[in-house]
């Protein structure tokens, strides 16, 4: 018996969420704070954006992200990054991922295109003089790029999720599968500049050391309504400690 | 200790001016207020043992201006954001590149597939 309660306990069990907390339209504006010495420093502003695209067979969500460091900060280390992922407006599967990242004199494109029937994801990846490089990679069956992975965490039932849930994912990052893993730690209220919310505290974690340090180190807050936007987050990266702040939130779905 | 002291002074005063005109002006907080520590230990100990030398009060000063700038710089510098034209032509460009692209898919590759996440057991 206590056999059959822990092959059940660690039978792998498949969640189907719908999309009912992200629309197209959808604009939330960030600040990302890095502290240096102890002293909070805004960096960059990063927007997350939903919309709608149309191709003749069907229409999807794009689900778009990018950094762009603030003017004072250009001449010392400027950055535009671009992250977008077109994705199933219902599920959120994964299509089509592009990421496009310029930070001082480093460039870097990546695209990938999802083949869900085959499990594969054939790349593209283009490097400063043009150098470009195809690969395709072989992935699970519910691996999402880091876009998709951050809105499907919104799709989440935390009303019925007891305190301490753990939920894993993959996400294939840089050509690779990762691990990432969310811990439901149970609602805190915390003000924003959109006023007090009470949120949904998680926290992140990675099997690879080199983009989030530890397991109890970075915290997300999505708020506890049927939008659970992330108004606040706090992360332990390589180079130091950070932080995103919301500034505004506009054509929310609820 | 005197000399060690003014030198230090010097040092952090040097490094506090230097952060306050560098975008990283909040830095500058940090070797401020060691070097005006040190600057007053400095001038402490040369009044007690006689003379003051011109350079205390010059680091004393310079932290002042350091600092001065910073929280100028801290209170009334705008946060705003810079041109991001060449991002937005980017977005642009990618977006027709992938609806192409997503014309070529079949449309049962757009049908498929749930959210997957997996529980994981608590301990």
């Amino acid at each position: 018996m206590r056999l059959l309660i822990i092959l059940f306990l660690f039978t792998v069990t498949h969640i189907s969420a719908q999309n009912n907390a992200i629309a197209a339209g959808e604009k939330l504006t960030y600040t990302a704070s890095y502290k240096m010495s102890g002293i909070l420093t805004d960096l960059a502003q990063v927007t997350m954006e939903a919309s709608e695209v149309k191709t003749s067979k069907a229409i999807l969500l794009k689900l778009k992200c990018t950094a762009a460091t603030y003017s004072k900060w250009d001449n010392f280390f400027k950055i535009r990054d671009l992250y977008e992922s077109y994705v199933n407006p219902n599920t959120l599967t994964p299509y089509l991922y592009n990421r496009d990242i310029n930070e001082g004199s480093y460039f870097k494109s990546m695209k990938y295109t999802f083949s869900h029937k085959t499990s594969t994801v054939k790349s593209v990846q283009t490097k400063k003089n043009n150098n470009v490089e195809n690969k395709t990679v072989n992935i699970g069956s519910g691996t999402k790029d880091i876009v998709s992975s951050i809105y499907s965490i919104r799709l989440f039932d935390f009303k019925m999720m007891p305190v301490g849930t753990k939920k894993s994912f993959t996400i294939i990052f840089d050509r690779e599968e990762m691990k990432g893993q969310i811990t439901y730690l149970g609602k805190e209220t915390i003000s924003t500049s959109i006023g007090d919310k009470l949120c949904y505290k998680l926290a992140i974690g990675s099997n690879q050391k080199d983009v989030l340090q530890g397991t109890n180190n970075n915290f997300l807050w999505l708020t506890a309504d049927e939008n659970k936007i992330p108004v606040y987050g706090k992360f332990k990266i390589p180079v130091g400690n950070g932080e995103l702040k919301i500034k505004s939130a506009t054509g929310l779905k609820n | 200790m005197k000399k060690l002291f003014t030198i230090l002074a010097l040092i952090t005063s040097f490094i506090a001016i230097l952060f306050s005109v560098l975008p990283v002006s909040n830095l500058a907080i940090i070797p401020g207020v060691f070097a005006l520590i040190f600057a007053l230990i400095a001038f402490y100990v040369s009044k007690k043992t006689g003379r003051v030398k011109k350079i205390i009060p010059f680091t004393i000063l310079l932290t002042i201006m350091a600092l001065g700038i910073s929280s100028y710089k801290a209170f009334f510098t705008k946060t705003e954001l810079a041109s991001t034209k060449v991002l937005e032509a980017k977005e642009i460009k990618l977006e027709e590149e992938a609806i192409q692209e997503l014309e070529g898919l079949e449309i049962e590759d757009l049908e498929i597939n749930n959210i997957e996440f997996e529980d994981i057991p608590t301990e």
